[in-house]
């Protein structure tokens, strides 16, 4: 009896310790093997073409927001069966400008390095887990799109040094016939005519002093006729006219080019001093017969009298008409003197 | 009687509460005065006996609601290329021919009306009408005593040609010519007077090559926005070359055209230094080509002129700047000599 209980003993102790080398080793086989590292996916990538027509020549952003921590050495970009990928690395240049909305700068991203089929490979620092990065790459002499087909899909990865998977996702895109939308307009030629009032009250006017418009009014014209524009002005009367008395303060001088002469005291005085207020542009001009003093006026017709000119398109010309007056001693005394002006606009033919 | 009078009184109250709910528009008799018109000018063409239409679109840019009218006037050039408006006269019988629809119309704020023009050509008609249609308030401005009542109007160009065989489309230049013979720097003005010795207006269009030797520096282009030249008038087309180093702009004064007192715009030099290579020294010379369609094919009309450009203050600078360095250095090169002379004279 003693000789069995020794040899199960010894058997079990056997068996014990074969079963602890056993786990030993299962367990540091772990540390031994290598072991296959499964990459994750992208929490989000895509690549959006510059342009999705068909046999079509196009740069194009990468983008992806890395789910797994590691130290990225570099970018592939795996292009759809179909698409054209030139083959010179050199010729994939990239950029990190105009970026979508809520995107970082590829770290460290450079000209490719490499290019083997449809894969590119780019040069990449190490970007950070959860943070979106794109980038984008040239469009000249790169990449050409495939005939026109939907579910194009392609691969973006990154990794490590070794080569190293860290994180890989597919994209899809889809190619179409034509991806251009042709959008045609027109801008009619117009023209724009504004007068600021249309009352011109002097008052009493006085026989030793001119008077002078108190709220001179203007004209304000704007055209996008490229042949400018013409003003005229055109009086009812060529003076103050009043009905009751039967008398005319009439217009000074003639319409001859140039302004009149001089107002001297006790004359009857009465015309138009016209002065730019405004030539954005730098193409108008004042008529001569209007460009005035305040003691030199421009004459006054009946007929339609050039004002003012532009060569080309304005934005905005203004003309400020100032009405000068003055009584002579002869002019009879009323209250009603009064006159019409008539200002006239047009784009020129 | 009773009844009949009761029910006349009820009949007139209604009348009178139904005039106050009635909205009625309150037109802009007073005040400013703002229209645009659209497309300007217009080009229309027929053969005699043929109406034709066209429309004219006018919209009010105020901020009360006009009632305009529309009224027909005539134009021609005169001899100094103006541009001469005028009312219908003796013997303007070709004004009769137009009507419009509507004459008297009503335009919102900002609201755009088209007016229907129709000219009613009759067959005698032949070659080129030009009219003038008036856009301006329905009523007449009220007459301010003691001052003056201003009226606003909106023209419109409308050119007719009535088209017939014999028509003489011909055009001339009656003068190419530069605003200075001589410059210091650009730029400079071309002018080109183009007379139409026909009787239908023409639109002439062309260029200009500024030539340096048998080099053209500059391509300008004349009448490129196809203007036109009514018969037996001139028209002026001006041509500006600007590209040179330094180049005179438009003087501003806070980001606004300065003028001069004379009311001439005031000018300045402008150093723009990436445009060195475009420095202009020497004689230069424009050649004028022109074309316009006679009807069967374009004629080509030619022209030739020179001016010099001598920016004298940089090169009188520049010989200033040689002259200097050229003393400094006959300067250094006579002591040296001097001094070598002495040891030389001093060692025998």
């Amino acid at each position: 009896m003693t000789k069995t209980i020794t040899w199960q003993k010894r058997f079990s102790r056997k068996v014990s310790l074969l079963a602890a080398i056993a786990i030993l080793l299962i367990n540091a086989s772990y540390l031994i093997l290598v072991q296959t590292a499964y990459a994750a996916d992208f929490t989000n990538a895509y690549l959006r073409l510059d342009r999705l027509q068909a046999s079509t020549t196009t740069g194009g952003t990468v983008c992806a927001k890395p789910a797994t921590a590691g130290t990225e050495v570099d970018v592939q970009v795996t292009f759809p069966s179909g698409f054209t990928v030139n083959a010179t690395a050199s010729n994939w240049t990239v950029t990190t400008t105009n970026l979508p909305a809520g995107a970082t700068a590829w770290v460290g991203i450079g000209t490719a390095t490499a290019v083997s089929s449809q894969t590119v490979t780019f040069a990449s620092g190490d970007v950070v887990v959860g943070t979106l990065y794109c980038f984008n790459f040239s469009g000249t002499t790169t990449l050409t799109t495939s005939t026109a087909a939907a579910d194009k899909t392609g691969v973006i990865t990154t990794r490590a040094t070794g080569p190293a998977t860290i994180d890989t996702s597919e994209y899809a895109t889809a190619i179409i016939a034509d991806d251009q939308i042709d959008v045609t307009a027109t801008v009619a030629p117009s023209f724009s005519f504004t007068l600021s009032g249309t009352s011109d009250a002097l008052g009493t006017l006085s026989q030793t002093a001119v008077t002078s418009s108190p709220t001179p009014r203007t004209i304000t014209v704007a055209t996008n006729g490229p042949n400018g524009f013409i003003t005229w002005i055109k009086d009812s009367n060529a003076g103050l006219t009043s009905p009751i008395v039967s008398d005319t303060i009439n217009t000074s001088g003639t319409v001859d080019n140039a302004c009149s002469g001089a107002y001297s005291a006790g004359s009857e005085f009465y015309g138009l001093d016209a002065q730019e207020g405004a030539d954005p542009q730098t193409n108008g001009d004042i008529d001569p017969e209007y460009l005035c003093t305040a003691t030199t006026v421009g004459a006054y017709s009946t007929t339609f009298t050039e004002l003012a000119t532009g060569t080309a398109a304005t934005s905005g010309y203004v003309v400020t008409l100032n009405n000068r007056a003055a009584a002579g001693n002869l002019n009879k005394p009323a209250t009603d003197y009064a006159d019409t002006v008539t200002v006239s606009g047009a784009g020129n033919f | 009687m009773r009844v009949f009078g009761a029910t006349a009184r009820l009949g007139l109250l209604l009348g009178a509460g139904l005039s106050l709910l009635v909205a009625y528009p309150a037109f802009a008799q007073e005040g400013p005065f703002s229209l645009v018109t659209s497309p300007l000018p217009i080009l229309v063409s027929t053969k005699p006996g043929q109406p034709v239409s066209t429309e004219l679109r006018v919209r009010n840019a105020g901020t009360e609601t006009e009632r305009l009218r529309a009224d027909l006037f005539k134009f021609s050039v005169n001899d100094q290329s103006e541009v001469k408006l005028e009312e219908k006269q003796p013997g303007d019988d070709f004004m009769n021919w137009v009507s419009f629809a509507p004459v008297v119309f009503n335009a919102a704020p900002n609201e755009w009306r088209t007016i229907k023009m129709t000219i009613n050509v009759p067959s005698s008609a032949s070659f080129g009408y030009y009219y003038a249609v008036g856009f301006s308030r329905a009523d007449a401005p009220t007459p301010q005593p003691g001052g003056a009542a201003l009226e606003g109007q909106v023209i419109t160009f409308v050119l007719l040609d009535v088209v017939v065989p014999g028509a003489k489309r011909e055009l001339q230049v009656s003068g190419f010519s530069s605003d200075r013979s001589v410059y210091e720097f650009l730029p400079t003005i071309l002018s080109v007077k183009v007379k139409n010795s026909g009787n239908v207006h023409l639109s002439p269009t062309g260029s200009i090559f500024i030539k340096r030797g048998q080099k053209t520096v500059a391509t300008l282009s004349i009448n490129p926005n196809q203007g036109n030249v009514l018969p037996n008038s001139t028209r002026t087309f001006k041509a500006e070359w600007s590209e040179g180093f330094p180049v005179y702009v438009p003087k501003t004064q806070d980001g606004k055209p300065f003028n001069n007192p004379d009311g001439t715009t005031a000018k300045q030099l402008k150093w723009d230094f990436s445009k060195v290579p475009d420095l202009r020294v020497g004689k230069y010379t424009a050649k004028l080509v022109l074309v316009y369609d006679n009807g069967q094919r374009d004629v080509p009309i030619e022209g030739t002129l020179s001016f010099w450009v001598i920016p004298w203050r940089l090169l009188f600078g520049l010989l200033l700047i040689v002259g200097l360095a050229g003393l400094g250095l006959w300067s250094i090169t006579r002591n040296f000599w001097r001094r070598f002379g002495r040891r030389g004279r001093a060692g025998k």
